[in-house]
């Protein structure tokens, strides 16, 4: 019981962490590099969740000075690193990308196993 | 007198002049010849200070707190560098003749004169890590001589002799690293007495063990002497000169010096590495003289004749008396001269009649008088017969074994005297007594003599007639060694 | 001035890499002047990076004027100032090698300044978030160098390397937000100042930490098991790709993790995980395994990938053994390494060029065609085997006398058995190419090589000697970075 309550006031870490073992799964058992790249997205969305929710104070407010007035506000580091992370998270994904549709051009297919016999084929 | 640096280092860069000079390749061998001559008379200008029992050691360059490339000209680095380097003017004499016909001499004659250098640098190395050095540069520079035909025997050869030294090399540098961090790092410069750190008894034991199971490859100690009749593919100069003189003396030197200037022969007795290895040292004795019985080719017979002869040194060294190491150190300066000439024979031999086994040589010391009378002479000194050089150390061994007590050592010697008696003379008698079993056509035409060219003959008469002359006047080592006891005992 | 060093040395490595396809799209002839004089200042600007970390010990920049608990720390220690020293040195000598293979390609240079940019941003990174967004920075740039060369099996090897790298970045990222979260600092010296009270509150999630960061620092690093990536990305990038990516940028990772390691976590999470053991066990795994399959490539730049698998191990384990010698040893390796595999991979560059032959089976009889890149080869080699008096000895040497503080006399041997391991495929490379015959119908037609491809192979390949003589120098800057991380 008391680690269901424990379990229930973490539940943001919780399901961070699934998320990121779902990503993780994904990343690793599809052979489809568009469900691999799904994947490595699910990874990084989980742990801006748990950046955020690092940062996050119940109640708080935006941590915008208004009116000098001493209120609670949550920090802000965290919600600056989750920024900077989607914006690395998202050009290794485009990049990524690029790199999938040369690939898709090369060798017509998307799927890594596919490509690896066309691959030995060829250097055959 | 000039810093021991100069002489290591004339030719590396008499190399670069000579790759400067690449127009001209003829020129090299004269080049050659002439450097390897200077640098003789260079390590013969020590001997005055040598005999005076002075100890000359120079630092070069403190790289760091490791490395000092530190040199230490006494007695017996003069011994070794003194018959090295005039062994080397006989073998480029030699090679004249003998390299004639092959191809890549240009490579051949850089070769040579690079391990001349290193052997000079293995000889007047002064602390362990400058000799580790040149130990390991010599494997190298002495690679391109083995394998000079680049057959696929030679290739094979060359990759045993590579796979040994250094396997070889590498349990040395085991050694020697944890013997600097027993000793925090000092220079482990050579010191007689020895500078290992007394009280790391069971430590001690096992850098000692290390030390010799890695100098044993070069030093062809059984069972680590399998790259030595192997390596018999290189051209005849190249087994005369490494495989008799530089590269396997400079195994046992460093035998030498590890017993005598890194442990001290006080420590050495109490170790108990030293009786095992005084062990295999006597089966290495017998068990490569009894190998060489059996063995037909001639140049694989003095290959493991040497095996046994190193062993001689070797033992020398280990019986931590001042006879057995004089002999030992004799032993060094005779087998150099009397199986430097054996292989020149060999290659004499192979060069006018293109014969390898010892069985198809019935008779040849008829047509060849001049080359089997030389044979016969280094042989005389192998078994140790007083009037040629070979007998000096060998009484001196003997004498040596006698204050150690031991009467099995001085059996085993006289055993191993008769076993050299039994696989030298019937060469000898084969030669001069017996007819020609398997006459060439040709050669019976011509009926006479068919020496080799002067350039290999005149090296092998000198060398010759050198046994006996030193077998007679034997003041130059004496006098050398001499000065090592007083230093050491 | 002075002080803005730190910042303006990063600055100009961006600002160089934005200029440079401005100015090839104006004026093409200009594109290899501006490129090598931006390498030149590039050096001067470290030297004096690492002549003031010397001279003023360890320098913070605070950019913005913001402190160090709010903004971000930047710092130039002897370490951050030795790395981008010799980075500089190693990137303007393979910069001239591509000038002189000639590239015509802006691209390649400006992503190589931008490479150049990140590296130096993450040794001086004292923040581990601003060090995270530097690797992501580096992590982008190497794989678009890899993949610019643009045939199947190089977008193949970049498409692997960015995606497991990626992981590692998760990995990495996760890791600083759970210890953001217990420590409620980014900065590595305020991380650091309540790590023992963490260590008692939190030291499973400080485990989970560690853990993180070895699994994605020991990617980026390419760390035995997880070093699947690396033969295919350098065995098909672009040759002054491999050499820049194998000689420095694993390698400054590893400077990253365990600046990590030996500031926040060091001594006190030895008592929570076996983190050396660990480490060393992988070392030594990665030492001996990656000289294993080197042993068994045919192709020489799958070689030299493995080879780079084997001496990461090296340097794993010089910084593993937690041992002043060890440290030493490390740092040492790092510096002789960057020297003697650039001049690998550029000469094997150079093969590859002028006889169109990867195999080392095929390489027999090179030696006399292209003397000059052979013997710089051999050098390399030689080195890498730890021949004295050449400089991979020298760090061979402190690995081992650090192995011997630490009491751990395995490794010792298994240093030594390695560079057996490294004698037994170098040295078959050397002797084939030297005294083979090329079977019959196999003669080479081999291409000219001009002396400015082969001076800059040259140049590396005399600086192992002149690093392995003179020691003493790296040894004096290496000193002061031990004690910073031993006595910290």
């Amino acid at each position: 019981m008391h680690i269901m309550v424990r379990l229930f006031a973490n539940i943001h870490y919780f399901v961070s962490l699934c998320l990121f073992l779902i990503g993780f799964y994904t990343l690793l058992s599809n052979s489809n590099l568009i469900k691999k790249m799904i994947g490595l997205n699910i990874m990084d969305t989980a742990v801006f969740l748990f950046l955020v929710s690092v940062g996050y104070i119940k109640g708080g407010k935006a941590p915008i000075i208004k009116n000098g007035l001493d209120v609670v506000y949550v920090n802000p580091l965290p919600q600056a690193l989750v920024l900077t992370g989607i914006v690395v998270s998202f050009s290794i994904s485009v990049f990524a990308f690029a790199l999938i549709i040369k690939l898709y051009t090369i060798y017509n297919s998307l799927d890594t196993v596919e490509i690896m016999k066309i691959r030995s084929k060829n250097d055959a | 007198m000039v810093s021991p640096l100069l002489i290591i280092i004339l030719p590396f860069i008499t190399v670069i002049i000579a790759l400067l000079i690449n127009k001209k390749r003829n020129l090299i061998s004269m080049l050659v010849l002439l450097i390897s001559i200077i640098i003789t008379i260079l390590v013969f200008t020590y001997f005055p200070v040598i005999k005076e029992g002075r100890v000359i050691t120079s630092t070069l360059l403190e790289i760091n707190n490791i490395l000092k490339i530190h040199f230490r000209v006494d007695g017996a680095g003069f011994l070794f560098a003194a018959v090295s380097s005039c062994l080397w003017i006989f073998t480029i004499i030699y090679s004249f003749g003998y390299m004639k016909e092959y191809r890549n001499k240009y490579r051949y004659y850089i070769f040579l004169i690079l391990s001349l250098g290193i052997t000079m640098g293995v000889a007047f190395a002064g602390n362990l890590l400058t000799f580790y050095t040149f130990y390991e540069l010599l494997t190298l520079a002495t690679y391109p001589l083995v394998i000079h035909f680049q057959t696929e025997e030679a290739m094979q050869a060359g990759k045993k002799y590579l796979i040994y030294s250094l396997s070889g090399a590498a349990v040395i540098l085991l050694a020697i690293m944890l013997t600097s961090f027993l000793t925090e790092g000092s220079y482990l410069n050579f010191t007689s007495g020895g500078v290992f750190p007394s009280g790391f008894l069971k430590t001690a034991n096992i850098v000692f063990a290390l030390l010799l199971t890695g100098f044993s490859v070069k030093a062809a100690v059984m069972p680590l002497h399998r790259w030595l009749p192997r390596a018999m593919v290189a051209p005849t100069p190249v087994s005369a000169l490494f495989h008799a003189v530089a590269v396997v003396n400079s195994g046992v030197f460093g035998i030498f010096r590890i017993v005598y200037y890194v442990f001290g022969y006080q420590m050495v007795k109490t170790l108990a590495v030293t009786r095992v290895f005084l062990v295999i040292i006597l089966i290495t004795i017998i068990l490569a003289s009894v190998i060489a019985f059996f063995q037909d080719n001639l140049k694989r017979r003095l290959a493991y004749s040497t095996i046994s002869q190193l062993g001689y040194i070797s033992l020398g060294i280990f019986l931590l008396d001042p006879r057995g190491l004089a002999g030992g150190l004799y032993h060094i300066f005779n087998h150099a001269l009397l199986k430097i000439t054996l292989f020149f024979c060999a290659g004499a031999i192979y060069k006018v009649t293109h014969k390898r086994n010892i069985s198809e040589m019935a008779g040849i010391g008829k047509r060849m008088p001049f080359t089997m009378g030389a044979f016969a002479l280094a042989s005389l000194g192998m078994v140790g017969i007083p009037p040629s050089v070979g007998f000096n150390s060998k009484w001196a061994l003997l004498s040596g074994s006698f204050n150690r007590g031991s009467i099995l050592i001085m059996g085993l010697l006289l055993l191993s005297a008769v076993l050299n008696a039994g696989y030298f003379f019937p060469i000898v008698i084969n030669a001069f007594f017996k007819e020609e079993t398997n006459p060439n056509d040709k050669q019976q035409e011509k009926n006479g003599w068919f020496e080799a060219p002067l350039t290999i003959l005149i090296p092998i008469v000198i060398l010759a007639l050198s046994t006996i002359i030193f077998g007679v006047w034997y003041d130059l080592p004496v006098v050398v060694v001499e000065q090592v006891l007083k230093n050491i005992f | 001035m002075l002080k803005h060093l730190p910042v303006f040395l990063v600055l100009f490595q961006l600002i160089t890499a934005i200029i440079i396809p401005l100015i090839h799209s104006l004026k093409k002839q200009l594109t290899p002047v501006v490129v090598l004089s931006g390498g030149l200042i590039n050096i001067l600007l470290s030297i004096l990076c690492l002549y003031r970390a010397l001279e003023a010990g360890p320098l913070f920049y605070y950019p913005g004027g913001w402190e160090a608990h709010l903004g971000i720390a930047i710092i130039l220690d002897p370490i951050a100032g030795l790395m981008v020293t010799l980075f500089s040195v190693i990137f303007f000598i393979i910069l001239c090698y591509i000038v002189g293979v000639g590239r015509d390609e802006s691209w390649y240079y400006c992503l190589f300044f931008l490479l150049c940019a990140s590296m130096s941003g993450i040794v001086m990174a004292f923040d581990i978030f601003n060090l995270f967004v530097f690797m992501e920075i580096s992590l982008i740039t190497s794989v678009a160098l890899i993949a610019i060369k643009n045939t199947a099996s190089a977008i193949d090897g970049a498409f692997k390397y960015l995606i497991i790298n990626a992981i590692g970045s998760g990995c990495i990222l996760l890791g600083i937000g759970m210890l953001y979260q217990i420590t409620g600092f980014l900065n590595l010296g305020w991380i650091a100042s309540m790590i023992d009270r963490a260590l008692i509150l939190y030291p499973h999630v400080l485990t989970g930490v560690l853990g993180l960061f070895v699994v994605g620092f020991g990617i980026k690093m390419a760390i035995f098991p997880l070093h699947v990536w690396l033969p295919d990305a350098y065995s098909a990038a672009p040759v002054p790709t491999s050499a820049l990516l194998s000689s420095l940028v694993t390698k400054i990772y590893g400077i990253a993790f365990f600046r990590i390691i030996y500031i926040v976590f060091f001594p006190g999470i030895s008592h929570v995980v076996p983190l050396g053991s660990i480490l060393k066990i992988m070392a030594a795994l990665a030492i001996l395994l990656g000289s294993f399959f080197a042993i068994t490539q045919v192709d020489l730049m799958r070689m030299l990938a493995y080879s780079s698998v084997a001496q990461i191990g090296y340097i794993v384990l010089g910084f593993s053994l937690f041992t002043g010698s060890g440290l030493k040893g490390a740092f040492l390796h790092i510096i002789n390494y960057a020297f003697m595999k650039s001049t690998m991979f550029l000469a094997a560059g150079n093969i590859i060029r002028s006889t169109g032959r990867r195999d080392i089976k095929n390489l027999d009889g090179l030696g006399s065609k292209m003397p000059v890149t052979f013997t710089a080869f051999t050098i390399a080699a030689l080195a890498m085997i730890g021949i004295p008096p050449l400089n991979g000895f020298f760090s061979k040497w402190y690995l081992v006398l650090g192995s011997l503080e630490a009491n751990e006399p395995v490794l010792v041997v298994i240093i030594i058995l390695s560079s057996l391991l490294n004698a037994a495929y170098y040295l078959p490379v050397i002797v084939r190419a030297y005294f083979y015959k090329p079977a019959a119908g196999e003669e080479f037609k081999v291409k000219v090589v001009e002396p400015k491809m082969y001076i800059p192979v040259v140049i590396l390949g005399l600086s192992c000697i002149l690093l392995g003589l003179g020691v003493n120098w790296p040894l004096k800057v290496i000193n002061r970075s031990v004690t910073l991380l031993m006595g910290g």
